[in-house]
């Protein structure tokens, strides 16, 4: 018997590479770490909650349920609130979870792992009342939340207008939101973006008239320069992007505000990626390090395929189809003409409209004195001081700094103060060294796991492929 | 108290039971499926942790499960992120780390 394809993670990518195998009789295993399926893009409301036909939410409720009834199908193991934490060989994928903890093999491995947010620190950074881009959409989508009083947007990127968009529907009250890119920059995107994908163009397009008609502030070219408040967020400073990327202080305005959010790009979670011991590379267009692959969205190992955010930062269109592309592959039949070329549209669209977003020179708001690493407490300042400040060795600097040692894993710090320290880019794919277990797992958990052995690193993999 | 900072989005309705659960020794209420992060904002608790070294107060930032600043403690259970972890009756929540007193 064929072991099962084992796909990590269930957003828009992930799910529609399980429907496409399942549909064609292959038995799937789908691993999730979110108690419900979706990702962030089809984040869901509570079961328990209900929604009155006029809510003030934003969101594809229709294409979600449509989509869903994939967890449903023979062939499918749906396994929710679930780490994938590691991988002692490409073939075998170690979980933990609600439903126990142990080792699947597996006949192919789809990575569907997503997107995860930018950091862009500042001076007051870490108070309560400034929240992430996505953080600010999964109040809406997640809890049916909107925060009372008054708020910021700031950013650089599409989530901007999104989060714009949700909330002023939700009935937030905004007093500015702020995109880092100049418009003029973006104008090219617009218009092709009418060639490669009108409806795309139309939402973006929406949302933009959504803010216009709520009279609120846009401002463009402009950035977060500080944030204040006595145990949470109560003033904001706001600033012209300089032309070092920095914000200019003295032309910035201090703004009254309880709720700060910050959207400074999307980034590819690749750890699941290099743990398997793909290789990697650094790429602008699909905004960082991500693996290589080949039209079929292969990996560089054998049988392990990569789509979606994880794989390069494209949203949600384009995650659905990578995951029909990459179900056919293993199903080793060809897809579709008509598929391959509306992918190959969006595809080259959304590497122009990353590239368009990219500032002149990267933004930087920290000081001396500004937190990089929130879990381990540790300020620029502490991290320039430190030996191993100019190595472009990440990996030498987390063990003498402890940068990235806590529980996010590095994931908020990582990639900003290797850009802080000015190391160089193009020697970070093979750094830090991304390690199982990819999440924090309880020891309860791993005690449990009764097909435990060792766990290789990854250049160990490699060395054996 | 503080201001609550956060309500529900109008149209959201919940039509399970109430649950009533501890943070840090005090009650407060919150609705059925509905998770800790959430109930403890709309209550008006925006500090859900403290961080070791310097006891400052951080909160729901996220809201994916990746940053860890919402994390809690709840009782029997151990740490986990309030932003995924539902609300049930009877919980007992503190801190996950440091004091609030120093």
């Amino acid at each position: 018997m064929t072991d099962p394809v084992v796909i990590i993670g269930a957003g828009p990518a992930g799910l529609s590479c399980a429907a496409e195998l399942a549909q064609a009789g292959r038995e799937v295993v789908l691993i999730d770490d979110n108690p419900i399926a979706g990702g962030q893009y089809f984040r869901q409301l509570p079961t328990a909650y209900g929604t009155a036909p006029n809510a003030r939410l934003l969101r594809d409720k229709t294409r979600f349920d449509e989509l869903a009834k994939v967890l449903t199908l023979q062939g499918v193991r749906y396994l929710p609130s679930t780490i994938a934490w590691g991988m002692p060989d490409p073939r075998t994928i170690a979980y933990a979870g609600q439903a126990g903890s142990g080792r699947i093999r597996a006949s192919n491995v789809v990575i569907a792992t997503g997107a995860q947010e930018k950091s862009l620190p500042f001076p007051g950074w870490t108070l309560p009342g400034v929240i992430s881009a996505g953080g600010c959409l999964n109040l809406a989508k997640a809890h049916g939340l909107v925060p009372n009083g008054r708020m910021v947007i700031a950013g650089n990127g599409p989530l901007v207008l999104v989060a714009a968009a949700t909330m002023i529907a939700a009935g937030a009250q905004i007093e500015a939101v702020l995109e880092a890119q100049l418009d003029r920059k973006l104008v090219t995107s617009a218009l092709r973006g009418l060639v490669a994908s009108p409806k795309i163009l139309a939402t973006g397009l929406g949302y933009r008239a959504r803010i216009l008609q709520s009279g609120t502030p846009f401002k463009t070219g402009w950035m977060i320069a500080e944030a204040r408040g006595k145990d949470c967020l109560q003033v904001v400073a706001i600033a012209p992007i300089g032309v070092d990327g920095r914000p200019v202080r003295k032309s910035q305005r201090w703004i009254q505000a309880d709720t700060l959010v910050i959207g400074y790009g999307l980034l590819p979670g690749s750890e699941t990626a290099r743990v398997m011991g793909c290789r990697m590379e650094l790429k602008s267009e699909l905004n960082g390090v991500v693996p290589q692959r080949s039209a079929e969205l292969e990996t560089s190992v054998n049988g392990v395929y990569a789509i979606g955010d994880g794989a390069g930062i494209g949203g949600a269109e384009i995650g659905l189809m990578e995951g029909k592309i990459a179900a056919n592959a293993i199903l080793r039949r060809s897809s579709p003409a008509s598929l391959k070329a509306r992918y190959d549209r969006l595809d080259r669209y959304r590497r122009f409209l990353n590239l368009a977003y990219a500032t002149s020179k990267p933004l930087i708001a920290a000081t001396a004195d500004t937190i990089i690493c929130r879990c381990e407490e540790i300020t620029l300042g502490r991290l320039a001081a430190d030996p191993n400040s100019d190595g472009d060795n990440l990996n030498a600097l987390k063990i003498s700094s402890r940068l990235g040692m806590g529980r996010c894993q590095g994931r908020n710090c990582l990639h900003v103060a290797s850009k802080l320290l000015g190391f160089d880019a193009e020697a970070q794919p093979a750094h830090p060294r991304a390690r199982p277990p990819l999440r924090p797992v309880k020891l309860a958990q791993l005690a449990a796991d009764k097909d435990a052995g060792a766990a290789r690193e990854p250049d160990e993999i490699t060395a054996s492929e | 108290m503080r201001q609550p900072s956060m309500r529900f989005i109008q149209g959201v309705t919940q039509s399970g039971p109430v649950v009533h659960f501890t943070f840090e020794g005090k009650c407060y209420t919150g609705c059925a499926g509905e998770s800790i992060a959430s109930a403890m904002m709309r209550a008006g608790v925006v500090a859900l942790r403290r961080t070791r070294q310097d006891h400052e107060p951080r909160g729901y930032y996220c809201g994916m499960g990746l940053c860890w600043e919402c994390a809690v403690n709840v009782e029997g259970t151990g740490v986990v992120r309030s932003c995924v972890h539902p609300i049930s009756d009877g919980l007992a929540i503190s801190f996950a780390d440091g004091q609030l007193t120093r």
